[in-house]
C-alpha cells in the first residue's frame, strides 16, 4: 500500500513539475495555459489518488475519499473555467 | 507545550518568512500580490501544523482568500504602477519594521505560560454556552461583546467602501454563456459549503466568519457570472448588511430587559439562540464582503 502510495504521489509531483517548468519556459499565452491547465490537474489527479490510497488503507471512512475527489473534480472546473476566460481575453486584445 | 519541528516545518516556516519578505520588497504590483497569495497559503498550513484549524480555516478563508480576491480585484483597475520608492520612505519603513519587531518581542516575553487558566475555564464552563466548539463558545458566548464589536466595524469598512466607489460599479454585468454554466455548477457548491461551516462551527472548526466569507463569494460569483437578483446595491443590501448588526443588538437588549445580563444567555436557549445569531452574521457578513469586492471594481464593463 505504501509503495503504490509513494508512487502516485511521486508521479503527480512529477505531473507538477512538468506543469510549472512549461509555465515558466513556454513562450506565449495558449502554450502555457496548456502546460498548466493539463499537467497540472493530471498532476493533482494522481496526488489525490495517492492520497486516496492513504485514507483508505488507514481505514478513514468513504466521507474523506468524496471529499478528495470533490477537491479534484472543483480544480478541473476552476482550470477550465480560468484558462478559458484568459485565452478568450488574449483574443480579444 | 513542546513542539516536535521537522525538516517540513522547517521548510515551512522559511517559506512563510521568505514569502513574506519578497511580498513586500518586490516592485512589481502584481507579483506582489501572486508572492502575498502563496504567502497566505503557506502560513495557514503553518497554522494547521501548530494545531490550530481555527486559525487555520479563518487565514485560508479571510487572510489568503478574501484578502488576496480584494487585492486581485483592485489589480485589475489598472492605475499607474507605484512610484519608486524614496529613500526617507525606505528608511521610515525599516525604522517602523525595528519598533514593531522590538515591541513585539517585548510583549512576547511577558506573555505567561500558553498553558494558563483560560482554556480549563474555557473547558469547565463550556456546558452550557450552547455550543461545542470552545472558539465559537468563547466568540459567541462568554466574549460576544467583542464578536458584536468586530460586527460593527465589518459594516463600518463595508459603507466607507460603499461611499468612496464611484457610481459605475452598480451597473450590471452581461456574461457569456460558459460563464452561466460555472454558475449553475459552482452555486449549489458553495452554498452547500457556507452552511456546513455555519452548522459546522458549534462542534468544529467553522463558524460566522468563515460562513460568510463563502457566501461573499457566492455573490460574487454569482454576480460576475451574470445572475439576476444577486446584486448587493441598493436598499436591500443596505439592510441585510446592517441585519447582522441590529440582531446582535436586539439580542443584547433582550437579554438585559428580560434576561440575566448583556449578552449572558440562557442554558436552555443558548444554542439556538447562538446559531440563529451565527446564520444572520454570515449572511451580513456574505453580502458585506461582496459589496466591498463589486465596490472595488471601477469599469465593471471593461472586465469582459
Amino acid at each position: 500500500m505504501i509503495v503504490l502510495m509513494t508512487l502516485l504521489l511521486g508521479v503527480g509531483a512529477l505531473f507538477m513539475i512538468a506543469g510549472t517548468v512549461g509555465l515558466l519556459r513556454f513562450p506565449d499565452l495558449p502554450t502555457r495555459l496548456h502546460a498548466v491547465a493539463k499537467a497540472d490537474n493530471l498532476g493533482l489527479g494522481f496526488i489525490i489518488l495517492g492520497l486516496i490510497v492513504h485514507t483508505v488503507s488507514n481505514g478513514v471512512g468513504a466521507g474523506v475519499v468524496a471529499k478528495l475527489l470533490l477537491i479534484w473534480i472543483l480544480a478541473l472546473i476552476g482550470t477550465a473555467v480560468n484558462s478559458h476566460l484568459l485565452a478568450t481575453r488574449e483574443d480579444d486584445g | 507545550m513542546s513542539l516536535e519541528i521537522g525538516v517540513f516545518d522547517g521548510l515551512l516556516l522559511a517559506g512563510v518568512v521568505l514569502s513574506a519578505v519578497v511580498a513586500v520588497l518586490v516592485p512589481r504590483r502584481t507579483s506582489a500580490v501572486a508572492v502575498f497569495l502563496v504567502f497566505g497559503l503557506l502560513l495557514a498550513l503553518l497554522w494547521a501544523r501548530l494545531d490550530a484549524p481555527d486559525i487555520a480555516l479563518a487565514e485560508a478563508v479571510l487572510g489568503g482568500g478574501v484578502t488576496g480576491a480584494l487585492l486581485v480585484d483592485a489589480l485589475a483597475s489598472k492605475q499607474a504602477e507605484v512610484p519608486r520608492r524614496r529613500s526617507w520612505a525606505l528608511a521610515t519603513g525599516i525604522i517602523a519594521g525595528i519598533i514593531a519587531f522590538l515591541g513585539m518581542g517585548w510583549v512576547v516575553s511577558r506573555l505567561s505560560e500558553p498553558s494558563g487558566q483560560l482554556p480549563l475555564l474555557v473547558d469547565d464552563h463550556i456546558g452550557g454556552s450552547g455550543a461545542e466548539h470552545p472558539v465559537t463558545a468563547v466568540l459567541l458566548n462568554f466574549r460576544s461583546f467583542d464578536t458584536l464589536l468586530e460586527i460593527a466595524v465589518v459594516m463600518t469598512a463595508v459603507f466607507a467602501a460603499t461611499a468612496v466607489s464611484d457610481r459605475s460599479w452598480t451597473r450590471t454585468l452581461s456574461a457569456s454563456g460558459e460563464l452561466r454554466i460555472i454558475a449553475v455548477v459552482l452555486l449549489p457548491v458553495v452554498s452547500l459549503l457556507a452552511v456546513w461551516m455555519l452548522v459546522a462551527g458549534t462542534t468544529r472548526p467553522g463558524g460566522a466568519f468563515q460562513a460568510g466569507a463563502m457566501v461573499g463569494a457566492g455573490l460574487v460569483i454569482a454576480h460576475l457570472t451574470g445572475t439576476r437578483r444577486t446584486s448587493t446595491r441598493g436598499p436591500w443590501g443596505d439592510a441585510l448588511i446592517v441585519l447582522g448588526l441590529v440582531v446582535f443588538i436586539l439580542l443584547a437588549f433582550s437579554t438585559a430587559v428580560g434576561g440575566a445580563g448583556w449578552l449572558v444567555l440562557g442554558e436552555s436557549w443558548a444554542s439556538t439562540a447562538i446559531l440563529a445569531v451565527e446564520a444572520v452574521l454570515a449572511v451580513s457578513i456574505g453580502v458585506g464582503l461582496a459589496r466591498i469586492f463589486l465596490a472595488n471594481r471601477r469599469e465593471p464593463g471593461e472586465a469582459r
